[in-house]
């Protein structure tokens, strides 16, 4: 290949990355999800990888209580519940509670992922929902969304991670927390639904 | 290098300079007469049915955003150019931000101050969700950004949950003129 059509196709190649980033970054999206996952009723199964190619599948965890976010490194409110949720994976990771991030958005690909999860010490296995499929199916709309899982594979919470204000600062009511130690205890989650700002899905 | 790679050069450059303002438009600290210039106010949630009878008659248009959301700073430009073109006396721009309001000095007026939005934005006091819902009368899932259309006889669309392009944004207010 000639100096000069190397350097058109990489240029092209650079015009079209960038186009369709902007495109993506611009327009997000106007769909939403349908189907939404409510407290009580089963939480749907998945077989999605995670940032090294391996595949998990909600029944994996069976008996397991589990923490499903939607997560994205994109969405500051979602980077702003990181620190709690590794220190929540951190303690209760041996009484049988997992944590697992699902990133559904479109423009962030496993590399960039998988980059900011190093870089924050993120152990939990993070899993890309390619084409935002998961998300569609259990009705997830923004980042962070939580989904707390019981033993038997029902939703017990979903929603907030807190009521947090601000991106950085957590807030005073854990409500993944709460719901975790109430399974754990064996009590009723006190608070099964917390809505809370986030971050628009940016779906294909 | 030939005449094609060349052009193609500065076709490529063009393209990377277009979206440098994306990437570099909080780079810069906003002047004194950019941040005197902002118009940003702060508002309790009970005061947004007012706001909205304000439109009263007119095709209202309520965008619900934050600074720390990327999809919502990326459509700034599109309802911004929207609202310069807008008919004032048939359509009303209601811009609902829920960033943490006692930080909006900080964090809302110089991103305006920056951005030269030309309507006014008010910067919501404890954002509750639900709370904002019924003021709204739409059921609101907390994703931003989320934009209304309300017709002249005050009648809400369903919420449009992601980003808008200010074509989107004509073509539902036209449905509703």
């Amino acid at each position: 290949m000639s100096k000069t059509r190397k350097m058109l196709v990489s240029g092209a190649g650079i015009g079209v990355f960038t186009l369709a980033w902007m495109c993506l970054l611009m327009l997000g999206c106007g769909s939403t999800a349908t189907a939404q996952v409510e407290p009580g009723q089963a939480m749907p199964d998945f077989k999605l990888k995670d940032l090294n190619g391996k595949e998990h599948s909600l029944a994996d965890y069976k008996g397991k209580i589990v923490v499903i976010e939607f997560c994205s490194h994109n969405c500051p409110y979602s980077r702003g519940t990181d620190p709690q949720l590794i220190a929540l994976a951190e303690k209760y990771a041996d009484k049988g509670v997992v944590v697992i991030g699902i990133d559904s958005n479109t423009p962030n690909d496993v590399e960039s992922i998988k980059k900011y999860a190093e870089e924050k010490g993120k152990k939990y296995p993070i899993l890309k929902d390619v084409d935002n499929v998961y998300a569609d199916k259990v009705g997830a709309t923004r980042t962070p969304e939580v989904f707390v899982i019981d033993k038997e594979g029902k939703v017990a919470y979903h929603g907030a991670f807190d009521d947090r204000k601000n991106p950085e600062k957590p807030g005073e009511t854990p409500y993944v927390e709460n719901a975790v130690k109430a399974l754990l205890d064996g009590k009723p989650v006190e608070t099964p639904t917390a809505k809370a700002w986030g971050c628009t899905i940016k779906r294909k | 290098m030939t005449f094609t790679t060349r052009k193609f050069g500065w076709f490529a450059l063009a393209g990377i300079v277009s979206v440098l303002p994306v990437f570099s438009c909080s780079a810069q600290p906003p002047t004194p007469e950019e941040l005197k210039n902002a118009k940003v106010e702060t508002i309790t949630v009970a005061s947004v049915e007012q706001k909205l009878k304000e439109g009263n008659g007119k095709v209202v248009v309520v965008n619900l955003w934050a600074t720390w959301c990327p999809p919502c700073r990326a459509e700034l430009p599109d309802l911004n150019a929207f609202y310069k073109e807008a008919d004032k006396d048939k359509i009303a721009f209601l811009s609902l931000s829920v960033d943490d309001a006692e930080e909006q000095e900080k964090t809302v007026r110089p991103f305006v101050a920056k951005q030269h939005l030309a309507f006014p934005v008010y910067v919501l006091k404890d954002p509750d969700l639900d709370e904002l819902s019924k003021k709204l009368g739409v059921e609101l899932d907390g994703a931003i950004p989320t934009t209304i259309v309300y017709n002249r006889e005050g009648k809400p669309s369903k919420p449009w949950v992601g980003g808008i392009s200010k074509k989107e944004l004509e073509d539902l207010v036209k449905q509703n003129l």
